[in-house]
């Protein structure tokens, strides 16, 4: 189904993010309404320059990271159906893996072990006049782009991931449509509700006579069968505003994520009315540019019990997130400070294997109670 | 489709190669591309109010944008600063009954032959009104009494000094009795004390003055204060410091620096309680004048040496500006006289410039920031000095280009014994005591873990201050001396005399864990010598009460040094009844040695009387030197050259380091000699 650019859902459910930021903003400072107008004047005065790089932030790391991921899903799909799997679970592990971790043990080697600059989290400011043309570009630059890269490896395995939720690892032909045809006709066997024996039998059918899709085909399939989330772009835009909480504030950009942690940080939490309407404003630009979500209920108990485990395992994910943002401990989980990072960075990664290993197995188990897209593999 | 994808793919490809050069521009790049040093320092930016710095950074800075009169130099030496040259004078005025015989006494003294006059050092005789001023070249007291023999008939009025125990508020109406018409002309001198009270000095009887002045009061305050006469003199014997000003000096709105500024930094200041180092030096002073030459004269009521040195401690600021900040000093900055001005400020960052500087050299001074901005700071080294607080010292690490030097000390801890406590008045075991004290141990119960260890009475790396003694841990020789003073060791290893445990009580003021730690520190090292320390926390007032009373055996005392060689309040006998000596230690000879020491005026013999006085106090042991404060300044000694080594051991000031910075634009030069053939 191809959506039209003016597609008016689009604008309605843009306009139901923008709503419900205000009402939380409205919350916030307790009703008042006055108040409420002066944090839009706020907003509207001083955080558009947060809006713009943070909606920026997140378009380019989207496109970017579709496109790397379709890259390399097509580099695996050339290489052979190992590789294929071997990219699934990786691009899974890099999805769930927490990006926090990343974003420090990042600092850590870049800064501490290597001594080179992040400019967005640098004491001094470099005197723009005494720079040339090259350097003021490079040092622009270099602010943004730690930022982007780091947002897009967890981007990149979801992307991975969602590929191989679209293609049907089996390998046969894409049904034609008189398969199709007969397919409908014999619901017993392409009905939906009809599922694989268990994790098992799906891994034995997909070692078998693979045959790679052409991309073209697979884009169209990534297009119109992405199970859990119909329109993948919208999906991926919301984990990467969740993950850019961290990274902006990690990263000290002055982005509107970075506002809402730092908001949140204080125990004043009027202070964080601005920050949430200008959130609202980001993701309503975001649903605006990659259309309304549609998501889909589940079809069986089955399926509804993986989609809870898998969505509890983002949650751990998302949890331990926002536990390191807004310094909450929580157990089992080893904060991550500059301390640490500097001393030792490969201990930021080690820190975040654990709620990744947590995330990873709950999402399996939902995985081998239901196993998505091969409905159509199966008939 | 191939086309949108193709244009995906190159659209990804472009911003990761961008992504790349600007990542492998940054790594490839110097970091420090700002022509500027660049220094960070803990908390909040500091207000720069000149007498008031919050910690030893802002110090340090407030040290480069204003100038007191002279300072020290880097071999602790008095140096020149606004003044590039100073001389001492002593001044001795005397009144008659009128001008004539003013005149006179005059041409009395004119008339002496001139090997006389040359050996009273005498520079001149002025008749001012009905009073002869004479001017010796050295200050000093012992040609007054045949100078007077000589004037003695011309009549010299008898002057009365007068002592009024005034209130703060009583000071308008005396300062109207001193300037009124009628009482003016015999009324010579007068002067406050912080407590109100005053002392006049009047031509007239000690009665008469008493009956003026309470007739004077009576009718203006609800009570009239004690007056008494203290003490009658034939002439006032007054010390005089000139300060030749540097040529040229201006303020930054061009007006030229007078001895006004120095007259109205002292005055706006000493009625604040600013802690203003070498306050009570300052106290002495009667006068400060401009000179015929523009210099700035001062006259002092006490001849009192170490006064001079207070002079490093004051920086002056302009009159004017301290005229329209009289009731608060404000969040306005004053301009400074320093070597460096202030030339832009932001919430968290102020700019310095360095003035008259053939090359532009600037200081940015960077506060609040986080500790991940420090460490990144420090990490990329684009900061090139860096004052780290308690916990940044903890918590940050530096790689092995930074440097941690120490900063001039400003406080000494001591360990003082109350000599007349029968527990430690015996000399021996004052000295075992100290002997069996490892110091070295007991400094890591400093909370920031550092602390220098000092053994001197005076403030190291002055000039005047002579070589500590050396530390010495020995047990062994301790267990001898208590021996010898009488204190043996029963079997369970504790020290009895006539059967009686040896027991002290060390005082210590409740809160202070630092001190608490300290002396329980101190409590368990003497444990093993065979003694009991009873540790005493008691709240502040009794705390005070009971070191001026004397109520204990030994007492932690930290005290700010004095900017000169005046220790003579904490161990003078005249000190004991003034609470200042807690220690009581009354010594004939150590009282004629600190007083030969603040009355010595030249400077080549105060190395030799300070070492006197510091030998005798080791002698006599009324304290134990422990330590003095340490602030760490951390820098990157490449970018510093020109540091000597006592310099990196002794401590180093902002002011110095800014003096060695290499511009980072400048060339590094490596010259070899070349040997001749």
């Amino acid at each position: 189904m191809k959506r039209s650019p003016f597609d008016s859902s689009r604008f309605w459910a843009a306009l139901s993010l923008l709503l419900v930021g205000d009402f939380i903003a409205l919350w916030l400072l307790n009703g008042d309404l006055h108040l409420w107008l002066n944090v839009w004047s706020q907003v509207i005065q001083n955080g558009v320059p947060s809006i713009v790089s943070t909606f920026g932030l997140l378009m380019v790391a989207v496109l970017v990271s579709r496109s790397l991921a379709g890259g390399i899903w097509f580099l695996l799909t050339s290489v052979g159906g190992q590789f294929q799997k071997a990219g699934f679970w990786l691009g899974r592990a890099l999805a769930l893996f927490p990006v926090y971790a990343l974003a420090w043990a990042f600092i850590g080697l870049w800064v501490g072990r290597w001594g080179f600059p992040i400019w967005s989290l640098m004491p001094v400011s470099a005197d723009s006049k005494s720079l040339s043309f090259i350097e003021h570009l490079s040092q622009n630059l270099w602010t943004w782009v730690p930022t982007i890269l780091l947002l897009c490896i967890p981007l990149v395995g979801q992307w991975m991931v969602i590929f191989t939720n679209s293609v049907p690892l089996l390998g046969t032909e894409q049904p034609s449509p008189e398969e199709v045809g007969k397919s409908l006709a014999t619901p017993h066997l392409a009905s939906p509700d009809r599922v694989l024996g268990g994790s098992l039998e799906e891994l034995m059918l997909k070692t078998h006579n693979r045959a790679p899709l052409r991309t073209a085909k697979r884009v169209r399939v990534v297009e119109k069968q992405s199970v859990q989330f119909p329109n993948p772009d919208w999906g991926i835009g919301l984990l990467a505003m969740i993950f850019l909480l961290s990274i902006e504030d990690i990263l000290g950009l002055p982005g509107a994520m970075a506002k809402l942690a730092q908001a949140l940080r204080t125990s004043t939490y009027q202070t964080a009315a601005m920050p949430v309407l200008m959130v609202s404003c980001v993701a309503a630009l975001g649903t605006f540019c990659t259309g309304s979500p549609a998501l889909m209920s589940p079809i069986t108990i089955r399926c509804g019990l993986s989609w809870l485990l898998k969505g509890v395992s983002w949650s751990v994910v998302i949890a331990s997130l926002l536990a390191v943002s807004l310094g909450i401990n929580m157990p089992f989980m080893t904060q991550v400070d500059s301390e640490m990072v500097f001393s030792n960075p490969m201990s930021a990664l080690w820190a975040g294997v654990p709620s990744m290993l947590c995330a990873l197995s709950l999402w399996l188990v939902g995985h081998m109670i239901y196993a998505p897209n091969d409905s159509l593999n199966h008939a | 489709m191939a086309r949108s994808r193709a244009v995906l793919h190159l659209f990804s490809l472009t911003v990761l190669s961008v992504g790349g050069w600007s990542g492998w521009r940054t790594a490839n790049s110097p970091v420090a591309v700002q022509p500027e040093r660049i220094m960070l320092m803990p908390g909040t930016l500091p207000a720069l109010n000149p007498f008031l710095p919050a910690n030893e950074a802002e110090r340090q800075i407030l040290d480069l944008i204003h100038e007191p009169l002279i300072r020290y130099d880097q071999d602790g030496k008095l140096g020149a600063a606004l003044a590039e040259g100073w001389s001492w004078h002593q001044n001795l005025s005397c009144w008659f009954e009128s001008a004539e015989l003013a005149k006179q006494a005059a041409q009395t003294v004119s008339a002496q032959s001139l090997e006389l006059r040359a050996s009273w050092d005498l520079e001149s005789a002025i008749p001012v009104s009905n009073s002869l001023v004479l001017r010796f070249t050295h200050p000093g007291n012992h040609v007054a009494d045949e100078v007077m023999a000589v004037l003695a008939t011309k009549h010299p009025q008898k002057l009365t000094f007068m002592r009024i125990a005034s209130t703060p508020s009583m000071r308008s109406a005396i300062q109207a009795y001193t300037d009124h018409p009628e009482h003016s002309p015999h009324t010579k001198r007068v002067w406050f004390d912080d407590d109100g009270s005053c002392e006049i000095v009047t031509t007239l009887t000690g009665l008469q003055a008493q009956q003026q002045l309470t007739d004077w009061i009576l009718p203006r305050h609800s009570f009239v204060p004690e007056i008494l006469p203290v003490s009658e003199v034939s002439a006032l014997l007054e010390p005089v410091l000139d300060f030749r000003l540097k040529p040229g000096l201006r303020w930054d709105d061009g007006n030229p620096i007078t001895a006004a500024d120095v007259r109205a930094t002292l005055e706006y200041v000493l009625p604040r309680s600013w802690p203003l180092p070498g306050r009570d030096l300052f106290r002495h002073v009667q006068s400060i004048a401009q000179t015929s030459t523009g210099g700035v004269r001062v006259v002092y009521r006490k001849r009192y040496s170490p006064t001079l040195a207070a002079w490093t401690a004051l920086p002056i600021l302009p009159s004017a500006w301290l005229k329209r900040h009289e009731a608060d000093f404000g969040t306005d900055i004053p301009s400074g006289a320093g070597e460096w001005r202030l030339t832009r400020l932001e919430p968290t960052r102020l700019w310095l410039e360095k003035r008259h500087s053939e090359t532009k050299q600037t200081l940015q001074v960077i506060a609040a920031t986080s500790p991940l901005q420090t460490q990144v700071g420090l990490s990329t080294h684009i900061i090139d000095v860096w004052w780290p607080d308690r916990d940044g010292q903890k918590t940050i690490s530096l790689d092995s280009s930074w440097r941690m030097l120490p900063t001039p000390p400003h406080n000494q801890l001591l360990l003082v014994w109350q000599t007349e406590s029968s527990a430690v008045k015996d000399i021996e075991v004052r000295q075992a005591l100290s002997l069996a004290l490892n110091r070295e141990a007991l400094s890591h119960e400093i909370p920031s873990g550092r602390a220098r260890l000092h053994g001197g009475f005076f403030p190291p790396g002055r000039w005047f201050s002579a070589e500590p003694t050396a530390f010495i841990y020995d047990p062994k020789a301790a267990a001898q001396l208590f021996a010898k003073a009488g204190w043996l060791k029963d079997v369970s290893g504790n020290l009895k005399k006539a059967g009686q445990p040896m027991h002290l009580r060390i005082l210590v003021p409740e809160g202070n864990d630092e001190r608490l730690r300290l002396a329980q520190a101190l409590a368990l090292c003497w444990r093993k010598a065979g003694l009991v320390l009873q540790v005493d926390a008691v709240p502040g007032n009794r705390y005070r009460s009971d070191l001026q009373a004397g109520r204990f055996d030994l007492a932690f005392l930290g005290s700010e040094f004095s900017p000169g060689w005046d220790i003579l309040p904490h161990w003078h006998s005249s000190q004991v009844s003034l609470g200042m000596n807690i220690s009581r230690i009354a010594d004939p000879q150590l009282d004629l040695l600190l007083d030969a020491l603040v009355s010595e005026f030249d400077s080549s013999h105060i190395l030799r009387r300070a070492s006197a006085v510091e030998a005798r106090l080791v002698e006599l042991r009324p304290a134990l030197p422990l330590f003095t404060d340490v602030a760490d300044i951390a820098i990157l000694p490449d970018r510093f050259l020109g540091l000597r080594p006592n310099e990196i051991e002794r401590g180093v000031t902002l002011r110095r380091l800014m003096s060695v910075a290499q511009s980072k634009d400048s060339p590094h030069v490596n010259l070899q000699m070349i040997p001749p053939k």
